[in-house]
């Protein structure tokens, strides 16, 4: 187990590398640089502004040569300065994930526990009532796009029903209920995207495991209904469950992204969209690295659950 | 011919008086349904099993005996349904239980041992769990003593370190170990009724004699009954006192085991009986017995006998009526299911006594093949810790220093348990792997490594045919473009005249030319085989490799196989390196065998030398682990102990050694056993004094002989 | 045929061995029929959709702004009073283009470097794969914006990026696939002739990974159509006054509450062509499912 660990500590630092070798050169291919940018608002700039100021931001140093300042910075916890808003990065980001997490944890906890359960009900009687039921109603889930359901809960929770607001301020106040109050709905467009995938994993998985040798020998050991489907089967079941539960984390973090738009919540989808908009590319750079970072860990997380519940791979 | 000598090892013996039923099955019919269509997988089926009997079903696929067990124990699975019939479990009516009853008989009164044990248990938990929880389901044992209890039934299935099994993963035992914990789950509440669904399947031969073994002994000291489910007739010689034959569906032949094979009625268990190679026949002396066509469509049965299209002996009325069970004794359980079997000659096994010291005389032949020093190592990977330590790296000795010879049109054939290295040298040998070292001289040509590196001529002299008849054809392509292909590629037939090649080549596997339109998925196994058969003779080879071609088959359609291949090796002068485990089979089809274990030859020379003493104890404890479907012959019973040694970086000495019955002493683990050699070209690599060698006594003889049957 | 097969049988004395098991006809699940029958009402609607609307999309209506549905603007109008239906009708076209044609991207390039990865194996196919896994790295979404960021917002780019995208996912489910069928018997005696490499991945291989691929093809087409919408939700797909209907919602989003059919018009062809491609992708998977074990 701990050479496995090892080994995917090791594999995590090399692709972390390739990550932000590749964020850097898509970057790079952005027309015009942060100093075309910076000087627009001087509209008259003197001949001398744009080679002073790339002199003074590193630029006119050769490309891998900023890539490797780059790095080495930020494996000095510095990720650089905001052009546009002219502050560091690390604190306004640490910021923004705060605000991003108190979406997706609850969004997370929500629909993995409850996937589960649905995968379960609709896997036991495959073809029977609930069964259609769960499908259906999951099938609609990963066909809502999150900016359309987004805008359906709130023209009929927020306009019609009056039940929350429409947009998603935190500043207003204060507390777990005001919190709950205001995060609600997008939480819940959140949670019904992932909801719907997981709960088809689960019952596929579910289904296929129902049909092993394995869980025919629990049966015929006499052993009640819920032990052989709780204990024996579902214990199996979960294994793909796990990979998908790191793959929607990755989907959530796009998924916030509309959903912030959406309930103008300013998290940290909506800080990589203004960093697009803005063209500030320190601020793009990071963030990006950030968020994929932060799903290469989910990853990672997901394979030593994955681990903990194979014992094939616990032991190998 | 009244007291015919009872089976194997004689370990069995009838109850004398007929027990009370602990089974009963009437008029069972189980269908499965499948894309709207009705398939009838079993009907009618009647069945008693008596309390403290085994009781054998025996079939081939598809026959119906699988869905038997299960519907037994309301195990059907989801496709199946029992449509008819009632099972009574000493005075229970099984189908009449609710839930709970049905549990508390479920793996306590009755309990199930599987087929492939590697799947049955659930790779999430560990071993002594899995045992437990049956334990504790129905008994009022608290965890420690279910504990216990576990313990005491891991010792008892013989698997050695009971405390370190229980808290083992299934994948870390071998597939043996996996058989004895499922025996040991379903001894755990001491069942009146056990029912073993193939059980041995899958396993080595030394292993499954020792499960065998093993079963027989918890079988006497538990006092259960037994239904054991089994396509394997030589195993029902051993083990068992009934035997019901199922043919698609239906039981065909029911009786105690020592009618039943010493006066088969029903011309399917006589063609079972007759169509497997037994260790007297070899392929000078008369092709085997096959059976012709496959099974009904179970579908849509016509009326009349099931068996009627292939027998040999049919008539018309067969056909036209039902038939009703005959008794074939005054026991109404021994009956045969068959209109004409008073009519057909009695059954007698032809048996073929000869000289073993009269070896026929080699033929002198031309060379094909020479392997000197053959190595095929693997290098395992070495991990991040194996660089920081600077340990050596690790191989595993898949093939080991193998010399031989194979001469035109000969068949070696190498047997030998899995992992012996049969199959690595066989892929080397066709270039789908390269050898570590020594000589591949084919023709005197130097063989390269990889097939792709090989001249065009030399990748056609040298073809391959497949275990997997399902794998071996690609799905997508005709029966005609495969079979076309090396015509093609090899340039032996111009375009033009390929297709009547082709249709030529069908014909002679015995296959119509128009299933050159066919896909596999509408043949057969024995029909995708032929076409495997024809493709390698398309390339019109010097030399096949056969690797388990027969080992996927059902009987019957082996012996049409083995028919097949030997007609076409006498026909085209073909040789064929037969790679096999089953030695019945090589010693029909084989001019030289050679005995593999772990990577090294143990034993080489022409079959009546090796399957007649002097013997190397690794044939010795094969040869008597292999069960042989006749009354008349007896066995010596060689087990072979301990733990299959790692493969990987092996210690000097004999391989061998940690398992073998007949050790000398140090010597053995020291050094290379010594080539001694018998006769003309009979090798055998052992420690033992050549005299205490020829003092062997045969492993397989006729009752009452001393001599050994080959 | 399988009369003259038999016949034929006969006549060589083979009868019994040439008995034919009869095969019913495969049912075509429920949903496969659905979900085809919905994609192919958009894809006719993408082909004929322009030369059936009643006005063009960029048409203004100033009089009618933001008017309810009624017999002239059958799903209302937007606020400079374009006709929504119009707009949601030509709009097909754009979406479906856009998806089907970075899903084709994604799935060539992924087909040929899956199967090419798988099969060779070796260093290769370590770094192919090492390459996918950065790749992959990033959720797909936001690796489609940063594309689409570094070369500019437009439909174009936006297909590009979904192309790169769905390559290295496309790519990792052909390598699984061929890998299992790598040391396959019919793959090994093809190797023993001696076939060249493109033979056994192209004659050998592929056709056998067609399933898996269908699949994951029509699973790729539902992410590709959420992926269009989205970026153009976003601002980084499709611009005005082009009529995508991820653009018409964030565009006319402020009319939410007061005029709904404007965002809801464009909304309901979304879910609709995405479930529709999901129940393709669910009734194809089941159908190959059940024609596989039909074959065994």
């Amino acid at each position: 187990m701990l050479k496995y660990m090892a080994r995917r500590l090791g594999l995590l630092t090399l692709t972390l590398i390739g990550i932000s070798a590749m964020i850097f050169v898509i970057v790079q291919i952005l027309p015009g640089d942060a100093v075309d940018q910076i000087l627009e608002a001087w509209v008259e700039s003197e001949g001398g502004a744009h080679d002073q100021l790339r002199k003074k931001l590193g630029l006119d140093r050769p490309l891998h040569v900023q890539y490797f300042t780059w790095l080495w910075d930020i494996l000095h916890g510095d990720l650089g300065r905001s052009l546009s808003m002219e502050a560091p990065i690390a604190p306004i980001l640490i910021e923004r994930l705060g605000f991003s997490l108190r979406l997706a944890i609850p969004a997370l906890v929500i629909s993995v526990s409850l996937s589960l359960v649905l995968g379960v009900i609709a896997a036991i009687k495959p073809n029977g009532f609930l069964d259609h039921a769960i499908t259906v109603i999951t099938l609609t889930g990963v066909s809502v796009p999150a900016f359309v359901s987004g805008s359906l809960f709130i023209l009929i929770f927020a306009a019609w029903l009056q039940w929350f607001p429409s947009t998603s301020s935190l500043s207003e106040g204060e507390g777990f209920f005001h919190w709950a109050y205001v995060l609600a709905m997008p939480i819940a467009v959140l949670s019904l995207e992932a909801l719907a995938h997981l709960t088809r994993i689960t019952r596929s998985s579910m289904i296929e495991v129902l049909k092993t040798p394995y869980v025919r020998t629990a049966r015929l050991k006499g052993l009640p209904k819920r032990l052989v489907i709780y204990k024996h089967a579902l214990r199996n079941a979960m294994l793909p469950t796990v990979t998908v539960i790191a793959f929607n984390i990755g989907w959530m973090l796009g998924g916030v992204v509309l959903v912030e738009q959406v309930f103008s919540y300013p998290g940290l989808g909506s800080l990589v969209l203004f960093s697009i908009e803005q063209r500030d590319t320190p601020l793009l750079q990071a963030s990006m690295f950030f968020v994929a970072t932060g799903y290469c860990v989910a990853n990672l997380v997901a394979d030593m659950a994955y681990a903990l519940l194979d014992p094939r791979i616990r032991y190998s | 011919m009244n007291d015919a000598v009872l089976p194997g090892s004689g370990s069995v013996s009838t109850p004398d008086d007929p027990g009370r039923p602990v089974l009963t099955i009437r008029d069972m019919h189980i269908s499965y349904y499948a894309r709207g269509q009705e398939i009838k997988a079993v009907r009618g089926v009647n069945l008693t099993v008596h309390a403290g009997e085994t009781l054998a079903l025996v079939g081939e696929s598809g026959s119906g005996k699988s869905s038997v067990a299960f519907s037994t124990m309301r195990g059907l699975d989801a496709a199946g349904r029992l449509k008819q019939g009632s099972i009574h479990f000493n005075d229970t009516d099984i189908l009449s239980l609710g839930p709970a009853e049905l549990r508390s008989v479920q793996g306590s009164r009755i309990a199930m041992v599987y087929q492939d044990p590697q799947t049955a248990l659930n790779p999430a938990f560990r071993i002594g769990g899995q045992i437990a929880e049956v334990v504790s389901e129905h008994t009022d044992a608290s965890g420690a003593q279910a504990r216990r209890r576990v313990l005491d039934l891991l010792e008892e299935v013989n698997l050695p370190d009971p405390e370190g099994v229980y808290l083992r993963y299934p994948h870390e035992l071998s597939g043996g170990q996996q058989q004895r914990v499922l025996i040991a789950m379903a001894f755990a509440c001491n069942p009146e009724l056990l029912i073993m669904d193939e059980p041995t399947t899958g396993l080595d031969v030394t292993t499954e004699a020792h499960i065998l073994d093993l079963v027989a002994k918890l079988k006497e000291s538990h006092g259960s009954a037994i239904l054991y489910i089994t396509h394997n007739l030589g195993v029902v010689a051993q083990f068992c006192h009934r035997v019901a034959v199922m043919y698609a569906g239906e039981i065909v032949e029911e009786g105690p085991v020592s009618r039943v094979f010493s006066k088969p009625a029903h011309p399917y268990t006589r063609s079972l009986l007759t169509c497997i190679p037994r260790l007297d026949l070899s392929k000078h002396d008369r092709p085997l017995s096959a059976i012709k066509g496959r099974l009904p469509n179970l579908a849509d049965i016509p009326g009349g006998c099931v068996f009627a299209a292939r027998c040999n002996e049919r008539e018309d009325a067969c056909e036209a009526n039902d038939v009703p069970p005959d008794p074939v004794g005054d026991d109404p359980n021994d009956f045969v299911r068959c209109l004409r079997w008073r009519d057909i000659p009695e059954f007698e096994f032809d048996r073929h006594k000869r000289d073993a010291n009269a070896v026929r005389a080699t033929e002198t032949v031309d060379e094909l093949l020479e392997i000197g020093d053959l190595r095929c190592y693997y290098r395992l990977r070495r991990g991040v810790m194996d660089f920081v330590t600077g340990s050596a790296p690790k191989h595993v000795h898949a093939v080991d220093d193998v010399d031989m010879k194979l001469g035109r049109g000969q068949t070696l054939a190498i047997v030998g348990e899995s992992g012996c290295g049969k199959t690595t040298l066989g892929r080397t040998i066709v270039g789908l792997q390269s050898a570590t070292g020594g000589n591949l001289v084919f023709e005197g040509t130097q063989l390269a490594g990889m097939a792709r590196e090989r001249g065009p001529d030399l990748r056609r002299r040298v073809q391959i045919i497949f275990q997997n008849p399902d794998a071996t054809l690609n799905p997508q392509k005709s029966v005609g473009e495969t079979v076309r292909r090396p015509l093609e590629l090899f340039g032996l037939v111009p375009a033009g005249e390929q297709e009547k090649r082709v249709a030529d080549l069908l014909r002679s596997v015995n296959l119509p030319p128009a299933y050159a339109h066919r896909f596999p998925h509408e043949l057969s196994g024995g029909e995708k085989q032929r076409v495997a058969v024809a493709r390698a003779f398309a390339a019109e080879p010097e030399l096949i490799v056969c690797d388990e071609p027969l080992s996927a088959l059902d009987v019957s359609v082996q012996a049409a196989i083995l028919n097949l291949l030997v007609d076409l090796q006498k026909s085209s002068n073909t040789a064929y390196m037969f790679i096999s485990h089953d030695l019945s089979v090589v010693r029909y089809l084989a001019d030289q065998v050679m005995v593999m274990y772990m990577g090294r030859v143990c034993e080489l020379g022409t079959p009546e030398e090796v399957f007649v003493p002097p013997y190397h104890p690794y044939t010795e404890a094969l040869l008597s682990a292999i069960s042989i479907p006749d009354p008349s012959i007896e066995q010596e019973n060689v087990r072979l102990e301990g733990p299959v040694p790692s493969p990987i970086n092996p210690a000097p000495g004999c391989r061998f050694a940690s398992r073998c019955p007949r050790k000398v002493g140090d010597i053995c683990e020291r050094e290379e056993p010594p080539l001694q050699e018998f006769g003309t070209n009979h090798r055998l690599y052992c420690h033992i004094p050549r005299d205490e060698l020829e003092k062997m006594r045969p492993v397989i003889r006729y009752a009452g002989e001393e001599a050994a049957v080959v | 045929m399988s009369e003259t097969t038999t016949a034929n049988g006969s006549a060589n004395g083979l009868g019994a061995e040439t008995a034919r098991i009869v095969k019913p006809p495969r049912q075509v699940p429920l949903s496969l029929m659905i979900g085809g029958g919905i994609v192919g009402m958009f894809l006719i609607l993408a082909a004929i959709g322009p030369y059936i609307t009643p006005y063009p999309f960029d048409q203004f209506h100033f009089s009618t702004r933001l008017a309810p549905p009624s017999a002239d603007f059958w799903w209302g109008t937007d606020r400079y009073g374009r006709d929504i239906f119009s707009r949601v009708i030509h709009g097909t076209r754009l979406t479906v283009f856009m998806a089907g044609t970075g899903t084709l991207i994604g799935v060539s390039f992924g087909l040929l470097i899956g199967l090419f990865s798988g099969y060779v194996g070796g260093w290769i196919d370590e770094v192919l794969m090492r390459l996918t896994d950065i790749a992959m790295s990033f959720p797909g979404l936001l690796l489609a914006m940063l594309v689409v960021a570094a070369l500019g917002s437009n439909e174009v780019n936006a297909v590009i990026s979904i192309g790169i995208v769905f390559t290295p996912k496309v790519a990792r489910v052909v390598r699984s696939a061929t890998l299992g069928l790598r040391h396959v018997q019919f793959v090994e005696a093809a190797e023993v002739r001696g076939e060249s490499n493109s033979f056994i991945i192209f004659r050998e291989i592929l056709p056998n990974v067609w399933p898996p691929i269908i699949v994951e093809t029509c699973i790729r087409l539902s992410y590709a159509v959420l992926l269009v919408v989205s970026l153009s939700y976003l601002g980084l797909g499709a611009q005005p006054p082009a009529p995508d209907w991820g653009l018409m919602i964030a565009k006319e989003r402020a009319f939410l509450v007061s005029a709904s059919w404007v965002v809801l018009a464009p909304a309901a062809a979304i879910v609709s062509l995405i479930i529709g491609v999901n129940l393709l992708g669910d009734g194809m998977r089941e159908w190959l499912a059940a024609r596989k074990t039909a074959d065994e």
